[in-house]
């Protein structure tokens, strides 16, 4: 009976993780060695590491990485300390800024950014840091904040009793309970900051370069599409081994929407500073680009938004919001439509596969670690030939979306999945259920939040992506982030409030999705 | 609870059977011809109309990112593109394009335009505007001018490209006493632009950009600027570096006459005119009208810069490195 049923499991395992397979074969793998054959020169793949440039890129994108992480991390376990522990006033609005800066789009923010920041900090390692800040602590707050949900007060409250200094009672009583959250949390983000592209091309400034934008700059402005593949499938490799040993001992940490269930502590003073501080960081962004899109020249107006919505007709302007808006949308759907039974399939897999769950869930971060420059010029050479023509198919562009958006939803899945008590689904089988029954009836209902959660992020990530669209993408059928760029490259008052107003919307649409998809209070 | 599993299961049937069933029709249909263009390639949307009409050819276009991606992916898919007609490599990318064997036959100058400083004349205030690249050495404009990194733009390689040509071997010299004058670098054009320049909220009245953005900031002023009124942004016209975008015929076409008569179109008058104030640039075809706009606010370049495509070809990488090197250390 037992051997019966784990053979039958092990079927199932290869079955469910397919889609997901074929999904990261058809749109990382297979193009990127179709490109490596094509255009690599083997001298290449030595010499390219004697360029100065490349060093340079290959140190900065390790130190600004590592950096960006641990003021993350410190910044953010504090803030998930508050937010966790704390009821105040703008709690949950605080949760939802924080949860919608995660997945805004890159270049929307670093504009913001700049916006902001005193012109002396504009080209610094400091302004990155800040935005990576910014994009990377709802990871740490999302990660961490359950497991410290989980810590009653009387646990705190006996460690005092027992003697404890608050510090000890960090150190050995919180810090160990959130540390492989925090430890998932960390790879993250180093992950996330280590191929940031959009932040730090402005934010950065001319010298700051990472590995990413080194192989923009070979890829396009140098045409040494030999050198940028070789470093492109380097920091691929770089990136999916780092994290398959990583991962080999860990589990992969729970990533939810929904902070919840507070105890009744008031925060002192200090608290609320801090709490108060986090808060204007977050809107300040937001605030800065909602003034910019009504500010023309020196003045105020409204033209922005009235030439964007179609209100207002501009001679030298040609903007369909409403057709970007529906392809828009059309993608995010298609998308998280791929990305969500792909995701949810491959995670079944993985934790069912026992002790290296982890460890083969990583692989799922893999289209996420290739430059999309070079996704896109890979799935160029390997997609042109009938039947497999289909690199002008716009697609194409919801498949990379999904592609980039199943981690996220493997991740907002795992835990879930595992949690699933092993006894409720025998307890079905043996009540006589048919596996699609119990999986329909049993499993789905406790997959609710995994599920909107995943929907949320793969809408999001669809919504805001720009290198790869960028590169595949049609006239008639452009989407938000393509226009926003159309509208920044034209000299002008209203071109530049547009562009703004834009932005904006692609932000409240976001936020939009984000909070309705996922708002019910988590169980 | 049996819903979602339904939908999820149905959405997923969906997705791949309209994947199978949209690869297949999408390439049966013949006569419609496919444009490669940049991003910020924005006729109207009538543009085509009149080619339609007269060949029953329809036009799509598939847009390819900047001038420097489109000719990376051209060069790349050079024999079986992913189009018909390629439009605006310019003379910074014409040289690998060709060398990439894009082309069948030559391709044709479409529209031209010129790189130059502008100067913000409010944020000038009393300070008279500079006219040649010798006055931006000038004290007189310290901590004034931003340009763009050439290693990352096409017009801050334009602007460099314009130093070489005016200077020669000499062109170091030359940025090293940019840098004593403390000039600003950034990355890309709209940054320069949208957040350095005194216009838009930034502390530097001097930018590297084209010699036409001042009808366009006059065309995109809010409030409306009546007519006859002042300009509010004016070119140094001893700055230029001149650009040159071209279009041509992608080799491994299947319809090449077809996309010989679209070629043809794009250098027609009816197309030509409306470039200037949708593209901004100056169109090829000298029998087309300016509009009012370029005629009273986009100053006349008599004399520019240019270096032969070869050359910018040959030395891109070396010239970058060497201004990185000098500039950003």
């Amino acid at each position: 009976m037992v051997s019966h049923s784990s053979s039958v499991t092990v079927r199932h395992v290869r079955l469910l993780a397919s889609p997901a397979t074929i999904l990261v074969l058809v749109t990382a793998v297979i193009p990127l060695v179709v490109l490596s054959t094509t255009v690599v020169r083997s001298a290449d793949i030595i010499s390219i590491w004697q360029n100065s440039a490349v060093q340079k890129a290959l140190i900065f994108s390790v130190w600004q990485a590592l950096l960006s992480t641990i003021f993350t991390i410190l910044i953010g376990l504090i803030a998930t300390w508050y937010l966790t522990r704390y009821q105040f006033r703008g709690r949950q609005a605080l949760i939802t800024l924080i949860t919608v800066s995660f997945v805004l789009p890159t270049v929307t923010v670093g504009a913001a950014f700049i916006a902001v920041l005193p012109s002396w900090l504009h080209h610094s390692t400091f302004a990155i840091v800040l935005a990576h800040l910014f994009f990377n602590i709802s990871i740490v707050v999302r990660t961490v904040g359950p497991r410290w949900n989980s810590i009653g007060d009387q646990l705190i409250d006996s460690a005092r009793t027992l003697g404890a200094t608050p510090l000890q009672t960090w150190r050995h009583v919180i810090m160990p309970l959130g540390k492989s959250a925090i430890y998932s949390s960390a790879t993250l983000t180093f992950f996330m900051c280590f191929t940031s592209y959009g932040i730090i091309t402005i934010l950065g400034g001319p010298g700051l370069a990472t590995l990413d934008i080194e192989i923009y700059r070979r890829a396009v402005q140098l045409g040494d599409l030999s050198g940028a593949t070789v470093l492109a499938v380097a920091q691929m490799l770089f990136i999916t081994i780092a994290f398959l040993i990583w991962s080999r001992s860990r589990s992969v940490e729970l990533m939810t929407f929904r902070v919840a269930a507070v105890s009744q502590h008031k925060p002192a003073v200090v608290s609320k500073l801090f709490v108060g501080a986090l808060t204007i960081f977050f809107l300040a962004p937001l605030l800065a680009l909602s003034i910019a899109s009504i500010r023309t020249g020196q003045s105020w107006s409204l033209s922005g938004w009235k030439v964007l919505l179609g209100i207002q007709n501009q001679r030298g302007l040609q903007v369909d919001i409403w057709q970007a808006l529906l392809t828009s949308g059309k993608y995010a759907l298609i998308a998280s439509c791929i990305a969500l039974p792909t995701g949810i399939a491959a995670t079944y897999a993985f934790s069912k596969n026992g002790s290296t769950n982890g460890r083969w869930s990583s692989l799922a971060i893999l289209p996420l670690s290739i430059s999309p420059v070079v996704v896109g010029l890979a799935i160029l050479v390997t997609y042109d030939f009938a039947p497999f023509e289909f690199r002008s198919s716009w697609f194409l562009i919801p498949v990379v979306h999904a592609a980039i958006a199943m981690p996220f939803v493997v991740r907002a899945a795992l835990p879930v999945v595992q949690g699933i008590p092993p006894d409720l689904r025998s307890a079905a089988a043996t009540l006589g259920s048919s596996p699609w029954r119990r999986f329909c009836f049993v499993e789905i209902p406790l997959l609710r939040p995994a599920i909107t959660t995943g929907i949320a992020f793969s809408m999001a990530i669809s919504l805001g992506e720009f290198g790869a669209t960028s590169f595949l993408t049609r006239r008639e059928s452009q989407t938000l982030p393509i226009v926003i760029a159309d509208l920044f490259g034209k000299a002008g008052a209203i071109p530049r409030a547009s562009g703004m107003t834009a932005s904006l919307l692609l932000v409240i649409v976001t936020g939009i999705i984000v909070l309705s998809v996922d708002r019910k209070p988590h169980v | 609870m049996n819903k979602t599993s339904i939908a999820i299961s149905t959405s997923l049937a969906a997705t791949l059977v309209f994947m199978a069933t949209s690869c297949s029709s999408e390439t049966s249909t013949t006569k419609d011809l496919t444009l490669i263009a940049y991003d910020s390639f924005t006729p109207p949307e009538t543009a085509f109309d009149a080619f339609t009409q007269e060949t029953g050819i329809k036009v799509h276009i598939a847009l390819a990112g900047d001038a420097g991606e489109m000719v990376a992916k051209a060069s790349l898919t050079a024999g079986n593109p992913e189009g018909d007609v390629i439009w605006g490599v310019d003379n910074t990318l014409i040289s690998r394009a060709i060398d990439s064997k894009i082309f069948t036959g030559d391709p044709i100058e479409v529209d031209y335009g010129y790189v130059c400083v502008n100067f913000d004349i409010a944020g000038l205030g009393t300070t008279a505007p500079p006219i040649t690249l010798d006055d931006l050495v000038s004290s007189d404009y310290q901590g004034m001018l931003v340009v763009e990194n050439p290693a990352t733009s096409s017009t801050g390689l334009a602007f460099l490209l314009a130093t070489i040509a005016a200077f020669g071997d000499s062109w170091p010299d030359y940025w090293q006493q940019l840098v004593a004058n403390d000039v600003l670098v950034v990355d890309s054009w709209d940054e320069a632009y949208y957040t350095a320049f005194t216009r838009y909220g930034g502390d530097r009245p001097l930018v590297v950009s084209y010699s036409t953005s001042p009808p366009a900031e006059v065309i995109f002023a809010d409030p409306p600027l009546p007519a006859g009124s002042p300009a509010l942004t004016g070119v140094a016209t001893g700055t230029c570096f001149k650009q040159v975008e071209y279009a041509g015929v992608l080799r491994g076409t299947e319809f090449t006459k077809q996309a010989q008569q679209l070629v043809e179109y794009l250098t027609s008058p009816i197309f030509q005119a409306l470039l200037p104030e949708s593209l901004f640039v100056y169109p090829a075809n000298k029998d087309v009208a300016l509009p009012q706009s370029f005629i009273d606010y986009a100053p006349k370049i008599v004399s520019s810069f240019s270096l032969p495509p070869e050359e910018i070809a040959k030395n891109r990488q070396s010239w970058t490195d060497q201004w990185s090197a000098i500039v950003l250390q």
